[in-house]
């Protein structure tokens, strides 16, 4: 072999020369372009979060050029009749002019609305999917971690942006957060005079959320968003199990040329359709408010979306409970919604730990479940889910009486007993159902499908011909990690510790109720007892790796 | 401030002197985290709080019927003048919204 160097001889080749050997962008492309992802549609969902956070930005960047974050007073003169001459915050005024009088501003203020709905779903539903295939599995706890205060970031930034157009709606649910601080022991009473600037609801807090809003939790988030995709880099992408996909490969397709395309593609689509979405439907009509007021407030008030869960749960609190200690007031009525949905959130945050630490599996995982293979956690993620539909679902009480036309107490009083059992209704089913489905997979693995064609043996039986599998689908249902209920085992001064009891509980509660996949020997015993059922030629697929000893 | 039939309201004694002819004044702030309760039902005399459902009993001292709310909307003691206006004998009496921790010292 020669050494020698073969200089570029084409525009392209020289232009790209120069910026190797001046920026060594060579090695860098070259690992960028080779990166590998799979393809699954449930892999779309981080990225309609990761799309719509930019559309949010792109608008939210434009929307600052003419909103004016000031509480000073003024008499509105715009072209919108019903409100001229009222007397509002400059603040609800530019944002009426936004709507109004700047060309393209309502579709934008829309857009930036609805992509902000967009993004706190997409990151909801990515949650879930990370969540219930398991993703979140060694190495990625800690980008779980990073993922989950990108869903605390999201809703701070929804949050602080619905407060700032000042119309009577936002300034009501800036109330109920006002009231919630001042509930909070001892230190609420003052965040609340600091963050308002002195009695609600003072002359300062909008500037205030401003900033926020536009400055320090876009930050937050920008580099929360740099961090989570820098860990997707280094971890590589999960993926589905199938022939040939291990813990140690990723299988799909680089990034150049084929997701470059996609994924570039696919912004313009989330765009598009936030766009169409934001042209065609209304949201926050805050000129049908009007102007901030403490004292009107309309009937049938509800949140963002995403704030809902929260609402609901300040509706389900229990009725009647001020508890007075050494003369100091305790509103539990405030107080037990707020510790429930902070519990609530920190076990969201510190699942894959409590996980890791009930199995004691130290393995890296790449291939994820399917749910039905995981049924302790998938009934938990149920669980979890009912628990928040139910608080949300709580923050919708009254409109619920009005057009089901029923008692709102009695809606209430429903609401306050379906958030205690319905997540263990939903855990029991959920469990159930994913054992019934991995049953069901092991009597296709063994036996087949069944065709419905019937056909007589020349001595006369007949018998139904069961289809076999092909490959893929064969190793899509036996490859799964099986684990056991783990013993409570001494420690090296041979006494039993109540971590290691506590630990043997919960994995007995795990995996209790296990269905083994199947095993080899299991599947060539079936396929040999019935050997004229199965058609022609098959191939069962070796399963990679014997699960560890788990139980060190 | 709402007017109600004297005959169905309900007062202490020593607030007896708080209303005038069926005229009783109370926070519209809601004790809970403090919307203004403003929707009120002329049948039941029941005050509701459209943020969270909070109700009370506008003939019996504003105490809380139903919902998250705690404590009764702070009754303002009203009088009528020699010229025939409603007027405050005083400030409230107890301190008006949601609860706080050191609202009683």
């Amino acid at each position: 072999m020669t050494s020698q160097v073969q200089e570029p001889k084409t525009a392209v080749g020289k232009t790209a020369n120069y910026f190797d050997e001046r920026l060594g962008l060579g090695g860098f492309t070259k690992f960028f372009a080779r990166k590998v992802f799979p393809d699954h549609w449930s892999f779309m969902l981080g990225e309609v979060a990761m799309w719509s956070f930019v559309v949010v930005i792109i608008t939210g960047t434009w929307l600052t050029f003419f909103y004016q974050p000031s509480m000073a007073h003024t008499y509105y003169d715009g072209s919108y009749a019903p409100l001229k001459g009222a007397e509002m915050t400059v603040a609800y005024a530019s944002s009426l002019d936004i709507s109004f009088d700047i060309r393209g501003g309502l579709i934008m203020r829309q857009m930036h609305h609805w992509g902000a709905l967009i993004f706190v779903a997409a990151v909801g539903l990515h949650m879930l999917r990370v969540f219930f295939t398991g993703a979140f599995r060694k190495p990625r706890e800690l980008n779980w971690v990073v993922g989950f205060l990108l869903f605390i970031m999201a809703m701070a930034a929804g949050f602080t942006g619905y407060s700032l157009p000042d119309d009577l709606l936002s300034g009501n649910g800036l109330r109920i957060i006002d009231g919630m601080i001042k509930g909070i022991p001892l230190i609420g009473p003052a965040i609340s005079s600091g963050l308002f600037g002195g009695e609600f609801p003072g002359t300062e807090v909008i500037a205030r959320l401003y900033a926020l809003h536009i400055m320090i939790v876009p930050a937050i988030m920008i580099v929360l968003i740099g961090i989570h995709l820098m860990m997707l880099v280094i971890h590589k992408h999960t993926h589905y199990s199938g022939p040939g996909r291990t813990d140690q490969n990723v299988v799909g397709y680089p990034l150049m040329p084929v997701y470059v395309a996609k994924a570039g593609g696919f912004f313009f689509l989330v765009f598009g359709v936030i766009a169409g979405i934001a042209a065609l439907f209304t949201i926050n009509p805050i000129w049908n408010y009007g102007p901030y007021d403490p004292s009107p407030v309309s009937a049938g008030t509800q949140p963002d979306w995403y704030i809902g869960w929260l609402d609901g749960a300040l509706r389900l609190a229990p009725s009647n409970w001020d508890v007075s200690v050494f003369g100091y007031m305790l509103p539990f009525g405030v107080l037990i919604p707020l510790v429930v949905s902070l519990v609530f959130l920190a076990l969201v945050a510190v699942y894959p730990f409590i996980e890791k630490w009930v199995t004691k599996d130290d393995r890296e995982h790449h291939v994820l479940d399917r749910p039905r293979n995981a049924p302790t956690r998938t009934a938990i993620g149920a669980a979890g889910v009912m628990f928040y539909a139910v608080l949300w679902a709580g923050a919708s009480t009254d409109l619920i009486a009005i057009y089901f036309q029923m008692s709102l107490n009695h809606v209430l009083v429903a609401m306050q007993i379906l958030l205690l059992i319905g997540p263990v209704i939903a855990y029991w089913v959920t469990k159930r159902a994913c054992l019934a489905l991995q049953r069901k997979d092991r009597e296709i693995v063994l036996h087949g499908r069944e065709t419905g064609r019937v056909v007589r043996l020349p001595h006369g039986e007949y018998i139904e011909v069961h289809e076999p599998l092909d490959k893929y689908e064969l190793w899509k249902l036996v490859d799964f990690k099986d684990y056991e209920p783990i013993m409570p085992r001494p420690n090296e001064k041979g006494k039993i510790t109540v971590a290691a009891r506590l630990r043997s509980a919960l994995s007995k509660i795990y995996f209790e109720d296990r269905i083994a996949p199947v095993s080899k020997a299991e599947y060539e015993l079936a396929h040999s007892e019935h050997p004229q059922e199965i058609a022609a030629e098959e191939t069962m697929p070796r399963r990679k790796t014997k699960a560890k000893e788990i139980s060190k | 401030m709402v007017r109600v039939n004297p005959g169905v309201l309900n007062e202490a004694p020593e607030k007896a002197g708080w209303s005038y002819d069926g005229i009783v004044a109370y926070s519209k702030i809601c004790t809970h985290v403090g919307c203004p309760v403003a929707l009120y039902e002329q049948h039941t005399h029941h005050l509701l709080c459209p943020c969270h459902q909070s109700t009370f009993d506008l003939a019996d001292h504003c105490k809380v019927v139903f919902g998250p709310a705690a404590r009764p909307l702070p009754q303002l003691p009203i009088a009528v003048d020699a010229e025939g206006y409603l007027i405050a004998q005083s400030d409230f009496l107890e301190p008006v919204g949601p609860t706080f921790w050191d609202m009683r010292k």
